[in-house]
């Protein structure tokens, strides 16, 4: 069992700087849990301090039954894989994956099983001899996720481990982390995943859960399914989901959603679930569910269009809102425009009404 | 017809214009060369003057004593292993082997203590926090600007007091305990140049500070230690005044007070014989100079060029 708990975690930097606002967080055994948010946002100061790396300031952090704060990185039974790969740069690949099971005294023929085993699971076998510069960045990706996984630590940590991979080097190193993080659950092996990124694409395809930070503070906590569809509150909302959610501000009243002089009818069921009704309230949807229509819906004048292969990206304005509807290719030829103007209709049940005064999404099923 | 001569007026331009390229890049190959031929002559002119003292040395060393002064030239009339030969033998009881020996117990366990002390020193300022740490970097910085006259007679002084006079210990316990703030700078600058991830890891790994130390830092430290040492020996191989304040019996004299010791003894100086030890005194650097070079120049060079 290594269930991973943060309890108030709190981390103040010496000159009084906060970084970590006493948060708190449920990793279960075996969850592949990514921690998201834009720069700044103290998720790899959050991972630093699981892993030990970084003092705690208060609260607690508790692997398993043992709470680990008083414990050096080496004992909380963790592995780390560092964004540059952080490979000792002297040592063969062998003792690079071995070096971890040298200082813990394991016998030499156990160890260089354990690196065979590992070297055949990543296949890096033919790497073993080389040293950490005679390879490639995926190659050093590769083998630094075996110094972890050799270790069969009860957590594993990621730090940004792809981002200084290519594009197209990341995409398969992302499936390739994620079934072996399926193969070790399968195994019965402990698997729990701590996963730090800024990309959102990485943490939706990755995730069984992803945790939104903003400025130390967690934003939510929710799969990646809940929280493209149910956003707790505009920062999540508009980082989640690519092109980003549009967001007017406005009014409610007489159930429609009052943008300038144009409203978008609300449906019952949202009207329903209507929290409160802010006074200064932004009605959110995604392009996705912006229709480009032929005569109704509301108005927009339209600035530029990205043709994206299948789909097109329409970008608009709207009473002093930037929005983006996406419409397949064939909708926008068939329906086309005429003087730049085009009629956008949100589909039913798709909307969001957020509170300005403080972001939160007043329009969510009270049981989620 | 008018055609024809179109084509031919254009074949001709175009020729013309071909062999104006042509004569242009001879020319320009004809200057490139002339200028590295002007270079290079500047250039070992300029070498040889500066080495010409060396090539003489060397020359000298192989002649007879009253050659020395009487034949401006390095290259000796009839080379002899004279000086070689006696010189070694000096008027002392000891042969120079004895100095050479003497040298080498000086310098051995100064380098290995200096390159211990301030790899332990240096890592701790440049990896770990630690009460009044800055005050402290800020001293070392102090000592480096410090001139060395300033602290040698409260040193003796010390010395003195420890009796330790007339023994290697005042040459070697400074060093021992990270008294070269030079190198301590040194390292601490190389060390900052690396990124400290690898560091990390290896803590993740389970490693303690000591066993980050040896296993991971020294090895990346490899090129700045190995130019720490070399500037050491050459340093304490050269070294005058130390010897000279602190040994006072000759069977304890390394080379450089011996050196001094065959001008003082005779009344008439055998120059030749001077000459050849010195010729003896400068190799042991050369070599391991020339050995060490690249390991010497990447590590000097890396500290400031990384970042």
């Amino acid at each position: 069992m290594a269930r991973l708990q943060l309890n108030k975690l709190e981390k103040i930097y010496g000159g009084g700087f906060k970084a970590v606002h006493g948060i708190d967080l449920d990793v279960q055994d075996g969850e592949f849990m990514v921690l998201v948010g834009p720069s700044g946002c103290a998720k790899s100061t959050t991972l630093r301090m699981i892993a030990g790396l970084e003092e705690v300031t208060a609260g607690e952090i508790r692997i398993g039954e043992r709470i680990v704060n008083a414990l050096p990185p080496g004992k909380r039974r963790i592995a780390m894989v560092f964004q540059n790969y952080a490979l000792y740069p002297h040592m063969k690949v062998r003792s690079n994956l071995a070096f971890g099971l040298r200082l813990a005294h394991v016998p030499k023929a156990e160890r260089d099983a354990a690196v065979d085993e590992v070297a055949r699971i990543l296949e890096i076998e033919p790497l073993l001899d080389r040293l950490p510069k005679q390879l490639s960045g995926g190659q050093a990706q590769r083998v630094a996720l075996g110094r972890a996984l050799i270790k069969k630590p009860e957590v594993f940590l990621f730090d940004e481990p792809l981002s200084n991979l290519d594009a197209k080097l990341r995409a398969s190193m992302r499936v390739r982390i994620t079934q072996l993080h399926k193969r070790l659950k399968a195994e019965g092996m402990s698997s729990t995943v701590v996963y730090v990124t800024h990309d959102q694409t990485e943490a939706m395809t990755m995730g069984d859960r992803i945790c939104v930070m903003k400025d130390g503070h967690i934003m939510q906590v929710a799969t990646p399914k809940e929280l493209y569809d149910r956003p707790a509150n505009l920062f999540v909302a508009g980082f989640i989901g690519s092109p980003e959610m549009n967001v007017m501000d406005g009014q409610i009243s007489d159930g429609a959603f009052h943008i300038g002089t144009q409203s978008v009818a609300l449906d019952a069921g949202l009207m329903q679930r209507l929290q409160s009704r802010p006074d200064q309230a932004a009605f959110g949807i995604r392009p996705q569910h912006l229709r480009l229509s032929g005569h109704d819906g509301l108005r927009a004048r339209l600035q530029s269009v990205e043709f994206m292969g299948h789909e097109v990206y329409l970008h608009a304005e709207l009473d002093g809102h930037q929005i983006t509807s996406v419409a397949t290719a064939a909708d926008y030829e068939a329906i086309g425009t005429d003087d730049d103007a085009i009629h956008l209709t949100p589909e039913p049940g798709q909307g969001h009404v957020f509170d300005r005064h403080n972001g939160t999404n007043v329009s969510l099923p009270v049981a989620v | 017809m008018s055609n024809l001569s179109d084509i031919s007026d254009v074949a001709t331009t175009h020729a013309a214009a071909l062999a104006e390229a042509r004569d242009a890049n001879n020319r320009q190959i004809r200057n490139a060369r002339l200028s590295a031929a002007l270079r290079y002559v500047i250039l070992f002119g300029v070498g040889l003057l500066m080495l010409y003292p060396l090539i003489w040395l060397v020359g000298a060393s192989f002649k007879t004593n009253s050659e020395i002064f009487a034949n401006p030239g390095f290259l000796p009339n009839s080379p002899t292993l004279d000086g070689y030969q006696k010189g070694w033998e000096t008027s002392t009881p000891y042969t120079f082997g004895r100095f050479f020996l003497n040298s080498f117990l000086i310098i051995v366990p100064k380098v290995i203590g200096t390159a211990i002390s301030c790899t332990m020193v240096a890592y701790a300022f440049a990896r770990f926090d630690f009460p009044f740490k800055r005050v402290l970097f800020s001293s070392v910085i102090a000592i480096l600007l410090l001139p060395n006259v300033v602290t040698r007679i409260p040193q003796y002084i010390l010395f003195r007091d420890l009796g330790w006079l007339d023994s290697f210990l005042p040459l070697w316990v400074p060093s021992a305990f990270a008294g070269d703030a030079f190198f301590v700078f040194m390292l601490v600058q190389f060390l900052r140049a690396i990124p400290d991830d690898m560091e990390q890891a290896a803590r993740v790994d389970g490693a303690n500070s000591w066993q980050t130390l040896i296993y991971i830092v020294v090895p990346m430290l490899g090129p700045a230690l190995i130019s720490v040492c070399l500037f050491q020996f050459m340093w304490t191989m050269n070294d005058f005044l130390g010897p000279l304040i602190y040994l006072s019996s000759v069977d304890k004299y390394p080379v450089s007070l011996a050196l001094k010791l065959s001008i003082d003894t005779t009344e008439a100086f055998e120059w030749n014989r001077i000459l050849a030890m010195s010729v003896l005194t400068i190799t042991p650097a050369l070599i391991v100079f020339f050995m060490a070079q690249k390991y010497f120049i990447e590590g000097i060079s890396a500290g400031g060029v990384k970042g």
